[in-house]
């Protein structure tokens, strides 16, 4: 299971911004943003929020909460068997960038 | 329903969304930004084995490979925008100009949403006529100018002018096919070209000139530009050429200033990103 700061990492990555970047846009020193994603700063619940909106993901993910149970990978491999071009690898980033976006198991109803 | 129903209803529902966005009938428009204003996650991802993909859940998302030349990039955003609008399931695609591989009806709309989105006639007449150029019998260096404008690729044009609206016959269309595009530009420009060349002038309509760092732009000797995204030259001919990541405009004799948009070459992420800055310590 990855770190919180790996998340961001990654987040942030996915997003294709740069450290600098991110904190340019935060008002931030490009250091805080190392030492966060370094696992060497705790990041506040407000903070996780704003990493969160600016790189579409959800707080969930970056927490590293439970996902939904839904069928997002069967719907998107079902998707791909369309392509006999499209690659495992690349279905795999494909996956994987939507699973950043998942909301937490809500209660059952 | 038949093949042209289906096409009359996607062109429809394109010129809906056109109006709804208060896109002007005669404007090419830029789909990405388009997607955002839908309310619709755009990311360029680095994933060479596909052109794009909708996906409605989590949350509506199109995913458009940014291994892509920009004007395909471009189609495939509105393509996969047809689908978000038609209320279609996940989409991956892989697209050809007329659609025929994995054909669907749904294939189909998208297909045509596209074309009516970014190409629409009156779009089309309008930027050939405003440069005083034929649309019946375009010359090669015309299409690729026009093309510029719209934001789609050459061949994409050729064959929307050759199959969709009946301009160009198929005999002028193969022809127009066989020009090599590295030559067009370097002969349009003048000079050697080695990535992608962009024509504006006053007759440019509104959407931004988006371009990538290395790609040239030829403006007249009278445009003034203000940004740190390109450096201005007059030499051998009248240009711009993109620096670095960022938005700058230029200032034409006549007509309102035109921003100029430059991302890093086949920027990955999200789309709303591709034209930041760099921050200095990044360099």
């Amino acid at each position: 299971m990855s770190t919180v700061g790996e998340r961001l990492r990654l987040a942030r990555e996915q997003a294709g911004l740069s450290q600098g970047q991110v904190a340019r846009m935060l008002s931030m020193h490009r250091p805080t943003i190392s030492e966060i994603e370094a696992g060497r700063r705790r990041v506040t619940a407000e903070e996780l929020a704003t990493f969160a909106r600016i790189y579409e993901v959800s707080v969930a993910w970056l927490s590293g909460a439970d996902a939904e149970d839904d069928d997002i990978d069967d719907r998107v491999r079902l998707a791909a068997r369309e392509l006999a071009k499209l690659k495992p690898a690349d279905l795999d980033k494909i996956l994987n960038l939507l699973a950043t976006m998942r909301q937490p198991k809500g209660p059952k109803r | 329903m038949s093949l042209s129903q289906l096409a009359t209803q996607s062109a429809r529902a394109a010129a809906r969304l056109r109006a709804d966005c208060r896109v002007g009938p005669a404007d090419a428009v830029c789909p990405f930004d388009l997607a955002e204003r839908l309310g619709l996650l755009v990311h360029l991802v680095p994933v060479p084995s596909m052109e794009g993909m909708y996906a409605p859940v989590p949350r509506p998302t199109i995913l458009v490979s940014a291994e892509r030349p920009p004007g395909r990039r471009r189609y495939t955003c509105g393509h996969e925008i047809g689908h978000h609008v038609f209320g279609h399931g996940t989409r991956l695609d892989e697209l050809a100009d007329d659609a025929s591989t994995s054909w669907s009806p749904e294939e189909f709309v998208a297909h045509r949403f596209a074309s009516g989105l970014l190409m629409p006639k009156l779009a089309v007449e309008s930027a050939f006529a405003r440069r005083g150029l034929s649309v019946s019998a375009p010359r090669a260096e015309d299409v690729l100018v026009v093309a510029q404008d719209l934001g789609v690729g050459y061949a994409t044009l050729v064959g929307h002018l050759e199959r969709t609206l009946g301009c160009v016959s198929s005999a002028a269309a193969d022809t127009l096919r066989k020009s090599s595009l590295p030559r067009l530009r370097s002969l349009l420009a003048g000079f050697k070209i080695d990535h992608d060349l962009v024509v504006a002038d006053e007759h440019w309509g509104r959407r931004p000139i988006d371009i990538e760092v290395g790609d040239v732009v030829l403006v007249p000797r009278s445009a003034e530009f203000e940004g740190d995204c390109a450096i201005r030259d007059l030499n051998p001919a009248s240009h711009l050429r993109a620096t670095a990541p960022g938005v700058g405009k230029v200032v034409f004799s006549a007509g309102p200033p035109i921003a100029i948009r430059v991302s890093r070459r086949e920027f990955a992420g999200l789309a709303r990103y591709r034209h930041v800055e760099e921050a200095a310590d990044d360099r």
